[in-house]
């Protein structure tokens, strides 16, 4: 009797377990309440739920829904309903290499992958016909009426790298990442701290106009905001890439397009060091816009008043140093400047919100927040002048996300049809007046839309789409920074200063008070010199 | 109809098949598909991984034999895991038999220290590097300030000078209860007639611990002493659920820095061969140093006669 209940216990056990295994895995597949329309097409869309977040996707849908109402994608259907399907790991990386030609989602925004990978094994299928298809009609420069290709409206570097050596496209990119500084535009204004100046663009009339023009202005107003009892900075200490794109953009509006492009390229001519190629590579470690960053860096580290007690701390993650930012307006201790990313804003909705129910002036859309483009590096001692004394080379890390279908999806046609549309001038428009982020793509903005951004958001478009603005990215247009990854993956900003090695600025600083930019410098040419160099 | 000894047979295989068949995939496969990835290159022009060109075979060991005896962060982080093996072994286990045997001894409140010792290792993991990061990166520098007037007070855990001891110190602190419950199991196993013995001699409490407990729980100790043989190389301390794959360099231990080759934000494809390769190697040095531990720490260590 008791062998038989022993066993009998066994037996159901497992039998209950079995259940509850099927029945939460009907669970997971819950479409949220919403119906399914069998007499309509399925087409299920996977979105990197990352700073850009998911909510511009609900239009988006409604609009593609309505657009493509009678569209026959399968045969006895008529329509389509999308879904959105939002995760992290998922939609980026190796992990979506491994997984996308089992997912179910059709089309997939997602964070930064390698794209070589997908194009070489055709893990994401071609869509060189739409990309190249001249579809849109747009209205040009001369007022005439045009038809452009997602390829026209592309940013040019971005093309370039995208069309694969078979002269395909395999995906096209997402978003921008733009890095630099948010600065509180209110705190600007009680405390005085705008000049007359044409600001760091050096053209007056324009929407920087007034933000400290050189970075000799811009020490006279650190120091300024420590004696007025601001703290000038803080940024996140546990992310170290937020800290390197911020040297990379300091870097990169130094150096102007073409010259920093070669960081990458390892092809080209530099202005002062001569002819680049993948062999001479190492040389770019003398460029001067490595010194002007790390020059900044030296300067922010002088004095422990010049940044946050909590910017360097390991729990003070890009969330937290947002909520360190926005919530100093209600306190005693403000804090000036955010280092941060162009699509904050929109990850830090919910600091927004908390802030917005106890006062509606902080919520979202009515603070008064600006970025601030890094200023130019001219008339200073320490430094030569940079060449690019107007308009304004700036730094995007995101070149690698991007929007790709599924190569064995059996809905291509809809697919793609979702992808075109998310790349017309109305959607476009539409995810950047949303959540204040930008693609790499020529489109442009109504007034209208403009009115319905954030003041944040404006300023930020207003400098990314200004003629004389360029977006240098940081892909890896040559193909031995893949092979070479390890290498390379820090080779920026690495440097040998004794017996250590450490590729974060800021961490070095921080831990050596009395390092200087030199220094630094010296190291970082010890770490790639023409003896270690790995371009053969 | 089948035999009751058949149907008890099937019974068990079938129950014995799922985790036998994960083993085959999840040990026996990954780990053969390791070694053969040792001696393979990630061919971006395929994006496939390739077996090396013969003349180049040991490509991958080269460069992690290189690494180890050259690059500064790899000779770096065998000296710290080398600093956590140390501290491991002279500080937290003695800790922990010491605490034991107090509690073993039933001393006052030991119940509540048995069971506050024993809290980390019940508590998820994330939730104390939380507390931990937390307390000392926020708590400390208010604490300083407030009541000693030290402003910008150091971030401990990024600070060169005391990133290491924090991390040291958290494991000190979470390593402390899973110890200890193993221990006091093998202490309350020594028969009360032992004990009656020592208290007739006359032992004090050190005696007890030195001449009757530790050659007792000598078992238990030698499983840990030779477990950490085999987690030197392996071990990557809390590192990643405090820094993701941004830890300073000098807090890296060697299996950090062999993990962030193959997960995480720094991880690519082009790093699984030299990971790979980097595992025989280690396997190679740790596999006899392990198997010597366990022998000289049987053959020299106290006996227990009948």
């Amino acid at each position: 009797m008791k062998k038989i209940t022993i066993k009998g216990f066994a037996y159901v056990s497992a039998l209950a377990f079995s259940l509850c295994f099927f029945a939460f895995s009907f669970v997971g597949c819950s479409k949220g309440g919403a119906e399914v329309d069998e007499t309509k097409t399925q087409l299920y869309i996977g979105n990197f739920d990352g700073g850009v977040g998911s909510a511009w996707f609900d239009e988006v849908k409604r609009l593609f829904e309505i657009k493509f109402a009678d569209a026959v994608f399968e045969d006895g259907k008529r329509g389509v309903q999308v879904w959105i399907d939002r995760h992290k790991d998922n939609f980026a990386g190796e992990v979506l290499f491994s997984r996308i030609e089992s997912a179910r989602q059709d089309v997939i925004f997602t964070n930064e992958i390698n794209y070589p990978d997908f194009a070489t094994k055709h893990r994401s299928a071609d869509i060189t016909d739409i990309v190249t298809e001249k579809s849109e009609k747009i209205t040009d420069d001369l007022g005439n009426e045009v038809l452009v290709s997602i390829e026209d409206k592309m940013n040019k570097s971005l093309a370039d790298y995208y069309k694969w050596d078979d002269g395909k496209y395999y995906a096209i990119p997402f978003i921008d990442a733009l890095y630099g500084i948010v600065y509180d535009a209110e705190l600007f204004e009680d405390y005085g701290f705008y000049d007359d100046g044409p600001g760091p663009d050096g053209i007056r009339g324009t929407i920087d106009d007034g933000l400290p023009q050189t970075w000799e202005d811009f020490k006279k107003l650190i120091l300024l905001m420590v004696n007025s009892g601001i703290t000038p900075f803080t940024w996140s200490g546990l992310y170290q890439y937020y800290r390197e794109a911020f040297m990379n953009s300091i870097h990169a509006g130094y150096e102007g397009f073409n010259d920093y492009l070669l960081n990458y390229t390892f092809s080209g001519t530099d202005d002062l060091l001569g002819e680049i190629t993948p062999q001479t590579g190492w040389k770019l470690q003398q460029q001067n816009g490595r010194l002007a960053a790390l020059k900044v860096a030296e300067f922010i580290f002088s004095s422990p008043n010049n940044y946050s007690s909590k910017a360097m701390g390991s729990s003070q993650s890009h969330i937290a140093a947002q909520e360190e930012f926005l919530i100093s307006a209600t306190t005693s201790n403000r804090i000036a400047m955010l280092i941060e990313g162009g699509w904050w804003e929109n990850e830090a909705r919910d600091t927004f919100n908390e802030m917005g129910r106890k006062n509606s002036a902080y919520s979202y859309g009515n603070r008064k927040l600006g970025f601030m483009p890094f200023p130019k590096f001219i008339g200073g001692s320490d430094i030569s002048d940079q060449k690019q004394t107007e308009g304004l080379t700036l730094f995007s890390s995101h070149g690698r996300t991007v929007v790709c279908v599924k190569p064995n999806t059996t809905k291509m046609e809809a697919a793609k049809e979702f992808v075109k549309f998310t790349t017309s001038n109305e959607i476009l428009a539409h995810l950047t007046v949303q959540t204040g982020v930008t693609r790499p793509y020529a489109y442009n903005l109504t007034q209208g839309q403009k009115d319905k951004m954030t003041p944040f958001g404006r300023m930020m478009w207003e400098i990314v789409s200004h003629e004389k603005t360029s977006v240098a990215y940081n892909m890896k247009f040559h193909s031995g920074m893949y092979e070479n990854s390890s290498y390379f993956e820090n080779w920026p900003w690495v440097a040998k200063i004794g017996n250590d090695t450490d590729a974060d600025v800021f961490r070095t600083f921080y831990n050596n008070r009395n390092m200087t930019a030199q220094t630094y410098l010296q190291g970082m040419q010890a770490a790639c010199s023409e003896s270690n160099w790995i371009l053969g | 109809m089948l035999k009751r000894k058949s149907k008890e047979a099937i019974f068990v295989h079938l129950m014995v098949a799922y985790p036998l068949l994960q083993f085959f995939i999840f040990y026996i496969g990954i780990n053969f598909n390791s070694v053969l990835l040792a001696v393979k290159f990630y061919n971006i022009d395929t994006a496939n991984f390739d077996f090396l060109p013969a003349s180049n075979f040991l490509f991958n060991f080269k460069n992690v034999t290189h690494d180890l005896i050259y690059d500064s962060v790899v000779r770096g982080s065998l000296g710290i895991s080398a600093i956590h093996y140390a501290v491991s072994l002279f500080i937290s286990i003695p800790l922990s038999i010491f605490s034991s045997f107090c509690i073993y001894k039933k001393v006052p409140a030991a119940g509540f220290f048995k069971t506050v010792l024993f809290l980390p290792s019940i508590i998820s993991g994330i939730v104390l590097i939380l507390t931990f990061k937390y307390f000392v990166e926020y708590a400390v520098p208010q604490i300083a300030e407030s009541f000693f007037d030290i402003k910008n007070f150091p971030m401990l855990l990024i600070d060169k000078r005391y990133a290491l001891l924090m991390q040291i110190l958290y494991g000190l602190w979470i390593g402390f209860g899973g110890n200890i419950i193993l221990y006091t199991n093998a202490m309350s196993k020594i028969p009360d007639s032992l004990t009656e013995y020592g208290k007739i001699e006359g032992m004090n409490a050190m005696q007890e611990l030195r001449h009757l407990v530790l050659p007792f729980i000598y078992p238990t100790l030698t499983t840990f002493l030779v477990l950490s043989v085999v987690g030197f190389f392996v071990s990557q301390g809390s590192l990643y659920g405090f820094y993701s794959a941004n830890a300073p360099t000098y807090t890296y231990t060697v299996g950090y820095y062999f993990f962030i080759k193959v997960f995480g934000s720094k991880s690519t494809f082009f790093e699984h061969p030299y990971a790979a390769a980097s595992g025989l190697i280690f396997t190679l040095i740790a596999a006899p140093l392990t198997l010597l531990v366990k022998y000289l720490l049987e053959k020299f260590g106290p006996q227990i006669e009948a």
